[in-house]
This record gives structure tokens, C-alpha cells and sequence, in this order.
């Protein structure tokens, strides 16, 4: 599978005016192949957004290399740049300029019309507030007027950090649905995001990232397998003595009110019945969770806020 | 020129420009009733007196063209200034990665902008003063040399007022900021300036305003001690101007945004 970006030994530090030293990012190694959804995680100042920066060529690596559609992002990425659409952190756009008349501008830079703006605008369902001042946009309708802005050049990748950031459930959904859409079309969509059920939903492949250093990439099946689940499901009648019980014997008992989510590996099943079942109390159900995305990511990381 | 067009619209867009415009209306209304109201017949204007030929009195039009320089500075500082507040810069990065093209678009937009309207502005200027020029003036000594002399101011003016937006803009476009921009523009012109025409008689030569003055006025505000002639003085704000512009550009291209 061919790629269509490939970042090598990258590094990158800032020195503040006192000359001390902060390392955004570590010697990334990264390998994105061409086509599908491909989700980019980690922890809050992991370097995720300094790598996206480096793509795209709005930051210069202290060391390695960034490759972006088989060209040097810090040489000639002007050549591919009409092929890319990015949204990095929140879109910036004039905020005293209608939705329609910013991307309006920016598609004059490279010759796209208003019909190719009507087209993203409705894209992204925001076709009925485009003329509004972008000023009086919410978050997430800010979110998705950057989205149409990277839509406008009918990008062969698509660059988007934290695309969902400020959106409400109905609005990751339909996020969700596009980023799917986009890249079942052949597109390349790369995402970094803070949700990672949803990242567990829409990506084909993922890239761990903690620190400045990569330390788990591949598809979401290879990352997750070989982990073993951290919960098991506890069904029972008597939910709360069920708890009581459990607490008592040391587990960490979650009651999820039809059931009971306790801290443990499966190897521990036999124990969990075993307490259980000395105060008389019987099981209906019990199962190991599934190992989810993130599971990996916090025992990856060891980071509560990814 | 794609980029070009899009930062001229930009231009058009910006509210402070047309607030400026319509405060140098205001400006013209208020030069007409106060010309009405104070000029005396004994002591009349001109049509002559808008741009006198050389050594024959101070041109009235110098007082429109020294505003709409200050202007033109705020105007380029706010420009470029926005941009950075808005955080536009690296949205447009994304679409235009090619920095140089990208920094040298915005210092001349508000430029050519503020070039265009000066024209524009000078010629309402003038016409505010024509009802007195009219009833209580004459336009005698309107001659060939004169025409010549008042295109010619006309057009330096504008030179002069394009460069002041130049420089709002290449100012801003390091300084992140139209407050710092214009803070370090006044500062330096009227501090650091002043200090060396006060105190580093030989430096007057190079000094910005003393080139301008001389640029505009062909050596007609006691600027003797400026040894350049008004050729001179163009060349040496054309050079300014461009070594301002390649600074902040260099600077701009190396930045991490």
C-alpha cells in the first residue's frame, strides 16, 4: 500500500526567550498508507497538533523529515498543496466576513468558484447560516465551516485536528458519518481527535502517540489485539449488595444500574463468583468487555485525558 | 496575482478603511465651511496655492497627503494586525504555503489600497477648496509648471502614503500586533528620529521623514540640510522600503506558526 505521508525521525523543540527548552515532539516515526480514515491519538501535549504543523509545513522540524504525497513538506509543498485539505486546532477565519464570503476568499487563491462553495457548504449542513457573520458562528459551527473550507479543493487528503472539538452528539454523528463518507470516496483522511470511541468508529487504522513518540500504530483490529480486557460484567439480582460484597473483597465496582462493571482481568472471573457466591448471592451473567480503544490508549499512555 | 486580488478584496473589506474614508470626508466637508467662514478676501486661496511651483509658498494639498500618511500606517498596521488577532496567517499557510508570495502580498495590498484612495482622497480634498478658490480666490498662475507641479506632488503624495502602508504592514506582520505595529512606527519616527535630527546633524540625509519631506516638497520646508535632491529622497524611501519589506519577509518565513 502506497503512502501518502511519511514523517521520519521528527523532532521538534521551542526554546523560550531564556533559552529553556520544551520537546513538542520525539523522533516520530510515522507511516500513513493511501485511502480510508486513519486516526492520530494522544494525550493533551503529546505532539500531535506540532506534527500536523510540520505536515503542513507551518512549522519547521528541528530534525527529520516530513513526506506529504511524495513530497518534502518543508521544500516543495506547494506543488501537493492543492490536493490537501486541513483544518488545524479551531478553524481561524474573518470574523467579521460571512461563512460564505471567508471561503469565498480562500477559494480565490486557487481559482475555485461559488458554486464549489455552495457544494461544501452544504456538505457540511451549513448551507442556511453561510451568509451570518462568522463572528456570531458557534464552536461547532466553526468546526464545520473549516471542514468545508478543506472540502473546497476536493482534497486527495484530508488533514483534520480535532474535527468533532465543540460539536453536540447530533453533530459528531454527522461528522462522523462524513469522515466515513470522505474516505470510502478513495480519500486519505488523516484525524486526531479526543473521542476515541468515536476514532474506534470511523478509522480504519490509528497511530498512538505519547510523549513526542509513537508507541502503537496499525489498524484498530492490530492495536487492540493482544491486549487483554480490564473489566468484566456482572449480572446479577441484588445489584447493590452484589457491589457491597465486591468492594468488600477489594474489587473496584462500578454499579452501571443493570449491571455490574468490575476492575478485573478475566483471569479473576473464578474469584468474582467465588465472593458472590459465598453471601448467597448468584450470577446471570458474566462476561470479560470487550477491549476498546480506550483501554489501549490509557495503558499505552498512562493518561486519563487523551 | 490570485493571492494579490484576494488581499485587495480583503482591503475593501476592512471596516477601519472605509472609516478612515469617511473621516477624510468629514475632514473635506469641514475644510469647506471653515475656508467659507474664515478665508478673507484680502488674504485669498488660489487654485495656485494647492501646489505652488517651487519656492512660491507651501502647497495646501501637504496637509490632506500628511494626514492620509498617518492613515495609511494605521490602516497597513491594522491590516496585517487582524490577520494575526483573527488567526488567519496559518489558514491562508494552508492554502498558500509559499511564504515569501504570502508576505510580500500583504505589505503591498494595503499599499495599493491606500495609494488608490489617496489619489482619490486629494482630489476630493482639493475639490472642497475650489467654492472659495472660486468665489473669494482666482485661478490665475495656473500654468503648465503648475499642473505639472500639482500632478507630480499629487503622485509623490501618494508614493509617499503607499509606503506609509508598506510599512504599517511589514511592521505588523513581525510585531503580531496593529497596537504594537503602530506603537513601534511612532516611536521611531518621532523618538528615535527626532533624536538623531536633533542631536546626529549628519544623519538627516537617511532619516525617513526628512527623505519623505524632501520627496514631497522638492527641499521646500527648510530641510537644506538634507543634501539629497527629491530624486534621491525617492530612492532612498524606494530602498527603505524594500529592505524593510525583505526583513520582515525573512522573518516571516522563518516563523512557526
Amino acid at each position: 500500500m502506497a503512502s501518502i505521508i511519511e514523517v521520519e525521525g521528527l523532532a521538534k523543540e521551542y526554546r523560550n526567550w531564556r533559552g529553556r527548552r520544551s520537546v513538542a515532539v520525539e523522533y516520530l516515526d510515522l507511516t500513513v498508507p493511501e485511502g480510508g480514515v486513519f486516526g492520530f491519538l494522544g494525550p493533551n501535549g503529546s505532539g500531535k497538533t506540532t506534527t500536523i504543523r510540520c505536515l503542513l509545513g507551518l512549522v519547521r522540524p528541528t530534525k527529520g523529515r516530513c513526506r506529504i504525497l511524495g513530497v518534502d513538506s518543508s521544500r516543495t509543498l506547494a506543488d501537493v498543496l492543492p490536493r490537501i485539505g486541513s483544518v488545524v486546532e479551531t478553524p481561524m477565519m474573518f470574523p467579521t466576513q460571512s461563512g460564505r464570503t471567508n471561503l469565498r476568499l480562500l477559494g480565490m487563491t486557487q481559482g475555485i468558484g461559488p458554486s464549489a462553495v455552495t457544494d461544501a457548504l452544504e456538505r457540511v449542513g451549513l448551507a442556511d447560516r453561510a451568509d451570518d457573520l462568522a463572528k456570531n458562528y458557534s464552536l461547532g459551527m466553526r468546526q464545520r465551516l473549516g471542514i468545508a473550507a478543506a472540502l473546497l479543493r476536493d482534497p486527495a487528503l484530508l488533514i483534520l485536528d480535532e474535527p468533532a472539538n465543540g460539536l453536540d452528539p447530533a453533530g459528531i454523528r454527522e461528522i462522523r458519518e462524513l469522515i466515513r463518507a470522505l474516505g470510502a470516496e478513495g480519500r486519505t483522511v488523516f484525524i486526531s481527535s479526543h473521542i476515541l470511541s468515536e476514532v474506534q468508529q470511523m478509522c480504519d487504522r490509528v497511530a498512538i502517540l505519547t510523549r513526542g513518540r509513537c508507541v502503537a500504530s496499525g489498524t484498530v483490529r492490530e492495536v487492540l489485539s493482544g491486549r487483554e480486557p480490564t473489566r468484566l460484567t456482572v449480572r446479577l439480582d441484588d445489584l447493590a449488595a452484589g457491589a457491597a460484597t465486591l468492594m468488600a473483597a477489594g474489587f473496584f465496582v462500578e454499579n452501571r444500574g443493570d449491571a455490574l462493571s468490575v476492575a478485573a482481568a478475566p483471569a479473576d472471573a473464578a474469584r468474582v463468583t467465588e465472593v458472590l457466591g459465598r453471601e448467597g448471592l448468584w450470577l446471570s451473567e458474566l462476561r470479560a468487555d470487550d477491549v476498546s480503544l480506550e483501554d489501549v490508549f490509557l495503558e499505552l499512555t498512562g493518561d486519563p485525558t487523551p | 496575482m490570485r493571492i494579490l486580488r484576494v488581499e485587495l478584496v480583503r482591503c475593501l473589506h476592512r471596516r477601519l478603511l472605509w472609516i478612515l474614508a469617511f473621516a477624510a470626508v468629514i475632514g473635506c466637508l469641514l475644510t469647506l465651511v471653515l475656508t467659507l467662514v474664515n478665508v478673507k478676501d484680502t488674504d485669498p486661496i488660489n487654485l495656485v496655492d494647492l501646489w505652488p511651483p517651487r519656492d512660491q509658498g507651501d502647497p495646501v494639498l501637504l496637509i490632506a497627503i500628511t494626514i492620509a500618511i498617518l492613515g495609511a500606517l494605521v490602516f497597513g498596521s491594522s491590516m496585517v494586525g487582524a490577520e494575526w488577532k483573527s488567526g488567519t496567517v496559518p489558514t491562508l499557510l494552508t492554502w498558500e504555503s509559499r511564504r515569501v508570495r504570502v508576505a510580500v502580498t500583504k505589505i503591498a495590498a494595503p499599499a495599493i489600497v491606500a495609494a488608490v484612495l489617496a489619489l482619490v482622497l486629494e482630489a476630493l480634498f482639493a475639490a472642497s477648496l475650489l467654492p472659495v478658490i472660486v468665489s473669494k480666490g482666482s485661478t490665475a498662475g495656473t500654468d503648465s509648471k503648475f499642473w505639472r507641479a500639482l500632478s507630480g506632488g499629487t503622485l509623490r503624495g501618494s508614493a509617499v502614503i503607499a509606503m506609509a502602508g508598506a510599512l504599517g504592514a511589514l511592521i505588523a506582520l513581525v510585531a503580531r500586533t496593529t497596537s504594537a505595529a503602530t506603537g513601534i512606527a511612532f516611536l521611531y519616527l518621532n523618538l528615535v528620529e527626532g533624536f538623531l535630527r536633533g542631536f546626529v546633524k549628519s544623519s538627516r540625509s537617511w532619516l525617513l521623514t526628512d527623505n519623505a519631506v524632501v520627496f514631497l516638497t522638492g527641499h521646500r520646508l527648510e530641510h537644506g540640510q538634507v543634501g539629497h535632491s527629491t530624486l534621491q529622497a525617492g530612492l532612498t524611501l524606494a530602498a527603505y522600503t524594500i529592505g524593510l519589506t525583505a526583513l520582515a519577509t525573512s522573518v516571516f518565513r522563518r516563523r512557526d506558526l
